[in-house]
């Protein structure tokens, strides 16, 4: 599957790691709600690390739509507020 | 959201070669707006730059004016230059944490250009290959694929180069402030003419020079004034 990093990059990444994305993504939201902003970007920088560590770039002349796009790693709780829907960033 | 914004992109056009088309116009206008983006970080940083130069050239000569209070015996007037030593020192800080933050920005948005260039490029190719083979029922698919992709990307710079710029405009509103304050006085270069220290230390040091060149004076004239009365008593002996 193809993953962007907002204000980064696109990687392929191996769908395995769909499970250990959505849990990083469902403690983001949850974080977000409680108003736990540390917790919320430890989650975030979790999951980008995941996403750069496993996955590879996706070069950049190829054109491929995303299946999950993720915020970018400076972003503030207010713009994620903004970002998210109640599910998340990634459809269920 | 993003998702979203594709779509009624994608709905914009019932003929999707003209979508294709319409698309790589958007692409080259965004590929503008981000060099754009990038020559506004570059101004917004410099004029910062510029300004945490002043400041530092304004520390010396507050030192040296400090100095040269004490030496005089003025600590109202070296208190007041290192007060505001102080205050420049304090601005320098905040100054470097924002050029760190512009040369940030700069960098990343220089990544975008490079990494949008390419995709510009690539879709270019792309849509006059799908464009000539358009009768084939797949071309349809590939055009929707081309154009979620480049669109996706297109949401995606745009958001970078917004924030940007809602940097910079912020940079712009703090330096302009700064500007004003140095210009009002607060930070104001003490060695300039107007300024209250400099004005007290060369009246002072004036002072001290037509006391210095009195007291030569006196040196000179008693010197005379003793030898005549020498010269008096000698004739009267």
């Amino acid at each position: 599957m193809i993953v962007r990093i907002l204000g980064d990059n696109q990687y392929v990444l191996d769908s395995k790691y769909l499970d250990k994305l959505n849990e990083l993504d469902n403690c983001m939201v949850d974080h977000l709600s409680n108003e736990e902003v540390d917790e919320f970007s430890s989650c975030l920088h979790e999951m980008i690390h995941t996403i750069r560590e496993k996955g590879t770039l996706l070069d950049p002349a190829e054109i491929r739509p995303s299946d999950l796009i993720v915020p970018s790693p400076d972003i503030t709780p207010e713009e994620a507020r903004k970002l998210f829907t109640e599910e998340g960033i990634i459809p269920d | 959201m993003i998702k979203a914004k594709i779509s009624s992109f994608l709905d914009r056009h019932e003929d999707p070669r003209e979508t294709l088309d319409y698309s790589y116009e958007k692409q080259l206008e965004l590929l503008t707006n981000v060099k754009r983006g990038i020559a506004d970080v570059v101004t917004a940083k410099k004029r910062l730059e510029l300004q945490k130069a002043k400041l530092e050239s304004n520390i010396e000569s507050l030192n040296n004016q400090a100095r040269e209070a004490v030496s005089l015996g003025r600590d109202d007037l070296a208190r007041i230059a290192l007060e505001r030593k102080k205050d420049s020192m304090a601005q320098i800080e905040s100054l470097t944490a924002q050029i760190a933050d512009l040369e940030n920005e700069q960098t990343k948005l220089v990544n975008t250009e490079r990494r949008l260039s390419a995709k510009v490029e690539a879709f270019r190719t792309k849509k006059e290959t799908i464009k000539a083979q358009y009768s084939a029922a797949e071309a349809q698919v590939k055009i929707t694929e081309s154009v979620t992709g480049i669109s996706e990307e297109m949401a995606d710079v745009g958001m970078s180069v917004q924030r940007a710029e809602e940097k910079t405009e912020s940079m712009k509103a703090r330096s302009q402030a700064l500007d004003e304050l140095i210009d009002s006085g607060t930070l104001q270069d003490l060695t300039s003419d107007q300024t209250k220290v400099e004005e007290e230390l060369s009246k002072i040091k004036s002072n001290e020079e037509v006391e210095q060149e009195l007291k030569i004076m006196k040196q000179q004239v008693p010197i005379k004034k003793k030898a005549t009365t020498e010269e008096t008593q000698e004739a009267q002996q």
